[in-house]
């Protein structure tokens, strides 16, 4: 497998085109857009309610180009488990099938299809596009919501901390997990091309800013999806059978203080309350470098 | 009924959200390219999240029917070649076409 190196190798057709529904600036789309390039035409795509499920529009117009099944919010990863038991009894072989769902249809109202499909190890890829809320239906908090977040039902912050998706996915041991960023699509692309390549369930998560539920301006998407890798709140790696390779090193260390600051759901946080996360992200840092 | 027999579901034909786009209805400012300071390292088309900017003849073209003018790409260009223009001139905010 050759991995792609520079951008100006990466096929210039769109498979997931313009004109699509979605708001200016949207994260989501943007990691659509930056797998879709390497996942390639021969996919099949099944999005569970999302806002993903959404902006590729529905039932007249689509702006896919490959085929695309909208599920409900509870089952898209036993929806890629079927599809793939029909292709498998057809006899198709070249076809990646992907369940691809949001933070919510990931870590809450999806998990325990995720859960039942990495255990049954499926052949299919599941991506969560993380925008850390519910943005689809106006922005409430989930379980990976961070701490301290501001959303429509915890207007004073959220209490509790964000959840380790990773970590919950990496207990079922599956053959290839990976975190990705919006703002590192080299990163993002050789990742999806090294999960073509392995057989069995595989497992990547995309931090994709959503600037109306992050309070940030509209073209700041990119940005704040690069200040998260350099602050070291999302750290860029895969694991390969468990084996833990770190893909990008930020070249700067920001700290978080800065990352939290540029947004409007953090205008709450206290200084001591940022100081305990920066703790908390040091130690993470070293753990995941090391 | 067998499966075969089962009616097919109509199905929208592929892409035909790109056929039916307009996005000046929406669209506030646009990217404005500088020729003289692109050095084509592609990384604005990466970043684009409506498939609106392709390299074209040696030089990066906008899609103005698929852009919405969000900048990300004048906030994200390393050289700073595109600047973001006001879409609409005058106080009675008519369309420059």
């Amino acid at each position: 497998m050759e991995l792609i190196k520079t951008l100006a190798e990466v096929p210039e057709d769109e498979l997931f085109t313009g004109g699509h529904g979605g708001c200016r600036g949207c994260g989501a789309a943007l990691a659509v857009r930056q797998a879709m390039k390497v996942l390639g035409p021969r996919t099949i795509i099944n999005i569970p309610a999302s806002c993903m499920a959404t902006i590729g529009g529905s039932g007249l117009t689509t702006a896919w180009k490959v085929p695309f099944y909208h599920s409900l919010f509870e089952c898209a990863p036993a929806v890629a488990s079927g599809i793939r038991a029909a292709l498998d009894i057809q006899g198709i072989k070249d076809v990646n099938v992907v369940s691809w769902a949001g933070d919510a249809g990931t870590a809450d109202i999806g998990f325990q299809s995720l859960t039942g499909a990495a255990e049954r190890q499926e052949n299919i890829i599941h991506v969560c596009y993380d925008n850390e809320t519910y943005m689809n239906t106006g922005g409430q908090a989930g379980s990976v919501t961070p701490y301290q977040a501001i959303t429509p039902d915890t207007p004073a912050g959220k209490p509790t901390p964000r959840k380790d998706m990773l970590a919950i996915m990496a207990a079922h041991h599956p053959p290839y997990l990976a975190t990705a960023s919006v703002a590192y699509p080299l990163d993002l692309m050789q990742k999806f091309q090294k999960a073509m390549a392995i057989q069995g369930f595989r497992y990547i998560h995309i931090l994709a800013p959503c600037f109306r539920g992050w309070g940030i301006r509209e073209d700041q998407t990119v940005q704040l999806a690069r200040m998260a890798v350099e602050c070291g709140l999302w750290q860029l790696y895969e694991e390969v059978d468990g084996r833990r390779r770190v893909t990008v090193v930020p070249e700067r260390r920001i700290p978080v203080r800065e990352y939290l600051r540029l947004q409007g759901r953090f205008k709450n946080m206290d200084e001591a309350a940022i100081q305990d996360l920066q703790d908390e992200v040091d130690r993470r840092f070293r753990e995941v470098q090391s | 009924m067998a499966v075969k027999e089962l009616p097919v579901v109509p199905s929208a034909r592929p892409g035909t959200m790109a056929a039916g786009a307009a996005m000046e209805r929406i669209r506030e400012r646009r990217p404005v390219f500088e020729k003289q300071k692109c050095n084509l390292c592609r990384e604005c088309l990466f970043y684009c999240p409506d498939a609106a900017l392709a390299v074209d003849q040696g030089e990066v073209r906008v899609d103005l029917r698929f852009c919405k003018g969000c900048g990300i790409c004048a906030v994200e260009c390393p050289v700073r070649a595109i600047t973001m223009v006001p879409e609409y001139a005058g106080n009675r905010g008519f369309i420059e076409k």
